[in-house]
């Protein structure tokens, strides 16, 4: 008996530690991105050469097939990303596809900057952005083909880090329906703060109930009441930007997430808000927290309504002379945020 | 919006109105840019990129964010650009008159 369990013991230990393995180099290089902490980043090609080390010690590990997709999603055209590749072909086929669709998006990209850049008026612009848009499409075609496949996965959350329009109805169900357990939300709940899907709301319900993820469902709060406060504002639309927005996300789409009772809606939004500033203020968020980020929904929606006293700016001019807002009380003023990009 | 916001300026001269930036630009191509630009009215550098005090504050997440306040410094409207501003800007001044 002890032998046996000994021996299961060993199995199971020996994969979770090359995921462990391949964890410590792929969660400090994204740590340290999205900290901006580019001096103490590893190098491109030194991850890809430790990576691709660790996979061929572990071909079949599932952990193996993880990282070489984090790997093609980041360096898909650096050198010694061929090995990658091939052993991804041999062992993982479904994953392959999914690696040439991000090496095939890669080069999009780049063709779409040079011919944006190449334009001669609006029209060819327009034209650039609908056919680099169209790649966006092969992703969520592999998503239905292959359901609960981990490519899958990959896919929808690549869709939605880069093609916003294309963040839908279907891609949030089949999300919820198959990932909703995965820490991967966390990446696809900020995305939809300002998404036009009636289905957003219910998927970020669910997850927020579901996901044992501590700091996915910390997202999904914040997130949740971020939707709810920006579907207020597209309630309160003018006509002519309602148009625009059916131009891009469709006018079925637009209408349903119009609808919506706005006082309810924003009243629901705020409780997310001071859910997130609370329970999950610690939860990371870009280079800050969910709780700073709730808290500064929660002081615009608060503070800085429509028939609120403007609060006071005190601060310098360019040359260092100190003025502050309240010196021009007695004039309607325009304040202006501005800067020249 | 440098022109609009130059002749927005230049219309309501001599009247209650003011037209107040937020600046996220570094110091030496805020200098630059009101040179070039012919940028009359008054600016609050805001630490020379967009993660400033003052924008920070006031949750500003994409550029530019226009507030309008009254006379009495009341929050009247938010985002209004072009004709929009300039209706924001018109209505107030005349209900100042009223008042």
């Amino acid at each position: 008996m002890w032998l046996v369990l000994g021996c299961l013991g060993a199995d199971a230990a020996d994969s979770t530690v090359v995921k462990a393995q391949y964890d410590a180099i792929t969660k400090e290089y994204d740590h340290n991105t999205r900290r901006r902490e580019t001096a103490v980043r590893a190098k491109p090609d030194e991850v890809v050469a430790k990576i691709v080390a660790l996979a061929e010690q572990h071909p079949k590990d599932p952990a193996t097939e993880e990282a070489l997709l984090w790997l093609q999603e980041r360096f898909s055209r650096m050198k010694g990303m061929e090995k990658a590749g091939a052993l991804l072909a041999s062992h993982f086929p479904v994953s392959k596809e999914y690696a040439d669709l991000v090496a095939a998006h890669h080069e999009a990209q780049q063709n779409y900057f040079t011919e944006t850049r190449q334009a001669k008026n609006g029209d060819e612009q327009i034209a650039a952005w609908e056919k680099f848009q169209g790649t966006g499409k092969a992703f969520v075609e592999l998503a239905r083909k292959h359901p609960r496949h981990p490519a899958a996965l990959r896919s929808l959350v690549f869709v939605t880090q880069r093609f916003h329009q294309l963040v839908n109805n279907e891609l949030v169900d089949m999300l919820g329906r198959d990932f909703i357990d995965r820490p991967q939300l966390a990446a696809v709940c900020p995305v939809l703060a300002y998404s036009v899907s009636s289905r957003a709301e219910v998927f970020l319900r669910a997850v927020l109930a579901r996901s044992p993820h501590r700091e996915v469902k910390g997202q999904a709060a914040l997130t949740l009441g971020q939707l709810l406060l920006h579907e207020v504002n597209l309630t309160a639309l003018s006509s002519a930007d309602a148009k625009h927005l059916e131009s891009i996300y469709g006018r079925e789409a637009v209408a349903q997430v119009r609808a919506r009772d706005a006082a309810h809606a924003r009243a629901e939004g705020e409780k997310f808000l001071e859910l997130a500033a609370g329970e999950y203020a610690d939860v990371e968020f870009w280079s800050g927290t969910v709780g700073g980020r709730a808290k500064a929904e929660l002081f615009e929606l608060r503070e800085l309504a429509v028939g609120k006293v403007a609060p006071e700016i005190e601060g310098e001019d360019v040359d260092g002379v100190k003025f502050k807002l309240s010196d021009y009380r007695g004039k309607v003023v325009v304040i202006d945020f501005w800067g020249d990009w | 919006m440098y022109p609009h916001e130059r002749s927005l300026v230049k219309r309501l001269a001599g009247k209650p109105f003011a037209l107040l930036g937020v600046n996220s630009d570094p110091k030496e191509r805020l200098r630059q840019v009101m040179k070039k630009e012919n940028i009359t009215w008054r600016s609050w550098w805001d630490g020379g990129d967009t993660g400033g005090p003052i924008a920070t504050r006031w949750n500003v997440q994409g550029w530019p964010t226009v507030y309008v306040l009254d006379h009495k410094g009341v929050i009247r409207f938010k985002g209004p650009r072009e004709e929009a501003l300039d209706k924001a800007v018109d209505q107030l001044l005349a209900e100042m008159r009223q008042d």
